[in-house]
Parts: C-alpha cells; structure tokens; sequence
C-alpha cells in the first residue's frame, strides 16, 4: 500500500538498517526531495518526522519515520497535500532508464 | 509600548496581510534602485558593525555582474595589496586579474568564442591563473545580501522584523531597531549587494518581473505565485541577463522565445524531467512524438507506452504520465519518462520508475 507524490513513492517498511544517519531539517522543514528548476520541495513542517540516510553502494537511500500520533501533512506547492499515516516507510525516488551499460538516473524536476 | 511579546493581539493579526502587502511590493520593485538611500543604509550597516566604510559604491546591471564581478575585485585586491607588502611576486595580481576578466568575458561571450581567442592569446597565463579564480568566484559569489529579494526572508527579513516594531510597537533596549532600519532600507532600496571592506557592489533592480498567480485560493504566500512569461524573461535587469520561466520551471530562452527551434533530439538530451516536460509542451507533444517516429505499444490507467525503433542501438521506450494533481486552470502536466525497453505496459514502466514490481504497485494516495 504506497503512497506517491510526484517522482516521490513511500513504501511502508518494518525496520530501518542500522547505521542509517539522520538528516537535518532545512528551515525547521524534513525535505524528502528537492526541485532544482522550480524551487519547490516535498517536505513535512511536523515536529514529530525524521528523515535518516545510508548509502550502499553509491546510491543514497532514504527512510522516515512518523512517530506522530496522527497522519502528518506532506506538502508540494504543486501537488495536492496528502496525510502521511504514522509508520516507517523507505522514500524512493523515481528514475529513468540511461541504457544498457549505464546506471538509471534518478529524476529531477 | 510592551518590552515582551507572548501572544498576538486580534488587532495585530489583522494587520498581516497588509504588511505582508507592504513588503511584497518592495520585493517585486522594478525599475532605477534608490541610490541615495541604499548607500545611507549600507553606510549605517557598516557603522553598526564597526567596519569603516570604503566610500566605495560600485554599481552594476545585474546578479550576473555581480556574481563574477564582486569575487573578482576582492581577488585582485587581496593580490595587489600582497604584491605592495612584498609577499607576492610582482606581476602576479595582473596575470590574476586578466583571469578574472577572461572569466566574465567567457560566461557572457560563450565557450565557443572564448576558447578561440583564449586559446590564441592568454593560453599560458589563463591556465595558470584561471583555476584560482574560478575557485573564488565559486566560493564567494553567494556571499551577497540579497536586497530587494529577501524582503521576506526568515527572522532576519524585513518583513518580519518590521511587523514588531511597526506594528505591535515592540521595545528592544539599545540601538536594535536603528540596525533593523538601516538593513530594511538596503532591503528597500535595491537588489543583491555584496559588501567588501575596500568597496560594496551594488547591483540595480530589475527591469521587469512578470509572475502570474499559481493557484486563485492563496493570494499570498508560499506557492502563490510563480514566474511565468510567454514571450520573453520573466525577470530581466538593466544589462539584458535574466531567468526565463514557463509556468514557474526556469528553462533556456530559446524555449520560451523560439520553440519552433526545440528539436526531440534537444528534449531527449535534457536531463531534467520538469524543463523536458515543457520543451515538449513548447514544441507539442504531436511534434515531438512525430520526430521521432514513435508508435504507441500500450495503453492503462497508468499512462501511455511509446516506442521509437533507433538504427544501431536499442529501442527508446518511454512512459507518458499525466501528473495527478489538476492545474488551477483545469489542465493536467503531461510527462515522457524513458524507461526499461523490456517494460510492455504502463503499469510495468511506472513500477519499473520506482522499482517496485508491477504487482506490488497498488497506491493508496498519490497526488
């Protein structure tokens, strides 16, 4: 049972690898994904969220947590903003296919 | 008059909007800036600093210029007064500044030009200088206040550091307000400046901003507007440099000023999936499509499969998706998103997108 918003899906997951690191919040905001031509952002202004990463082999990969007791708003300037339940789920990041030889590359906006 | 704010009063919450008006209208001022008052306020700043003012107020077109031009001076000033205390070889702050000239000319004349002349010329000197350069401009372009565009800003912004003092007649002991005022007056007065202990550059305001409103509910604030021309840049200063901007997603001019000149070979070539979007928007997607010979494989309620058979490599594949959430003005953003060619149906490629199998794609919210 996913969630999408944009080229951003959470994927509700039970446990989160150890070792993951926090990510700091930018402007008080947990910011999931960055737009690099519009300046708008999928973020969550909740107390209660944590975003953390890891990186495996070159690729960064990302969780958050919702320790709220309520869903919690996940906001985009232009995208509709939808209630994120309380749970832990991996952030992907939508990609796109290079070609046969190269790695697919992550989507931007 | 309280020294201690806890809680707003009714009547000063009335007040938001029109100082949030207030301010707004001097983040969007178009036109000459107020040279006299900025360079009042940005002596003030100094003063209240305790940094001696440098007399020196250098003004220029744009962001640009100020970028390249304000790294470069402070550079070159470094250099010279090295060379004066002996600590630099002579002749090296010259061979510096040459680079820092190289530098804007070769962003406003182009690689091409600029490798033909640069190459003839300066080869010797460039290279030896141009990589301290480059690195400074990089390093300190953005050590600029950005005037007239952080009217908002966070705790420092006008806007905000004005509404306690204006509005709920907050009493700050000491000179606090004096240095709010003279801040909020470079803020009033013009756009990016860039302060030096030997000088402060300026840059003017812009000669036009053209934003349209993003979504009829909110008037104001985040997502309200977005810049948007259809027929030039939406922001441009005095010199010509500007930011051209299709419904809020910056992209190159010629997209909005000549899209009969996109080509599919031009979109295809673009990473960045939001300005691919609106090449394709530009040039139709009946043109883009038709380019490339594409044949539609397959069709659900994710989205459409298209196919393009290239001589020599593999086949394009690419999933065109509507975005999900409807435009204020009833239209839908249509993305071509290039995926695995051994997809067979939409819902494979858009699970393919985020890796995931096409039987575990099933969403409950999206947007």
């Amino acid at each position: 049972m996913l969630i999408r918003q944009g080229d951003v899906l959470l994927v509700p997951v039970t446990t989160i690898p150890a070792g993951a690191i926090q990510v700091a919040r930018d402007a008080g905001r947990v910011i999931l994904a960055y737009g690099e031509v519009t300046g708008h952002a999928h973020a969550i202004v909740h107390p209660d969220v944590t975003l953390v990463s890891d990186e495996q082999a070159g690729e960064l990969r990302m969780w958050m947590q919702v320790t709220a007791p309520e869903p919690v708003e996940l906001r985009h300037d232009e995208h509709d903003t939808l209630l994120i339940p309380p749970g832990t789920y991996r952030v992907i990041r939508q990609r796109e296919y290079q070609s046969a030889d190269m790695a697919p590359l992550q989507v931007a906006d | 008059m309280p020294t201690r704010i806890d809680k707003l009063t009714k009547a000063q919450e009335a007040q938001f909007d029109a100082h949030a008006d207030k301010w707004i209208e001097i983040g969007l001022r178009t036109g000459k800036a107020d040279r006299e008052k900025f360079e009042a306020s940005v002596r003030d700043c100094y003063g209240f600093a305790g940094v001696p003012f440098p007399d020196v107020v250098v003004w220029v077109p744009s962001p640009m210029v100020l970028s390249l031009a304000a790294p470069s001076a402070a550079l070159a000033i470094e250099l010279i007064e090295a060379e004066r205390r002996g600590a630099l070889k002579p002749g090296t702050a010259r061979a510096a500044v040459d680079g820092a000239v190289g530098d804007a000319v070769y962003a406003a004349v182009g690689g091409a030009v600029y490798a033909a002349v640069g190459g003839a010329v300066g080869g010797a000197v460039y290279g030896a200088v141009s990589g301290a350069v480059d690195d400074i401009i990089r390093r300190s372009w953005m050590r600029r206040f950005g005037g007239q565009l952080w009217s908002g800003g966070w705790y420092y912004g006008g806007a905000w550091t004005s509404f306690f003092r204006e509005v709920c007649k907050l009493e700050i002991p000491g000179d606090t307000w004096d240095r709010a005022r003279a801040y909020e007056g470079t803020i009033e007065s013009a756009c990016w400046w860039w302060p030096h202990r030997r000088f402060v550059m300026v840059c003017e305001r812009p000669v036009a901003i053209h934003r349209e409103l993003a979504n009829p509910d909110v008037v104001r604030g985040w997502g309200s507007h977005r810049l948007h021309c259809e027929d030039g840049p939406a922001v441009v200063w005095p010199d010509g440099w500007g930011v051209w901007s299709w419904h809020g997603v910056r992209v190159p001019q010629h997209v909005i000023e000549q899209p009969e000149l996109i080509t599919a070979q031009q979109v295809l070539a673009e990473q960045n999936a939001e300005v691919r979007r609106v090449m394709i928007d530009r040039m139709t997607p009946e043109r883009f499509l038709g380019e490339l010979d594409a044949e539609p494989v397959q069709q659900d309620d994710y989205g459409k499969l298209w196919r393009v058979e290239l001589a020599d490599d593999e086949p394009l594949v690419m999933v065109e998706l509507d975005n999900s959430t409807v435009e204020p003005d009833g239209s839908t953003k249509t993305y071509f998103l290039r995926v695995n060619p051994e997809c067979r149906t939409a819902l494979e490629a858009v699970s393919w997108t985020f890796d995931q199998k096409p039987s575990d794609y099933v969403l409950v919210a999206q947007s």
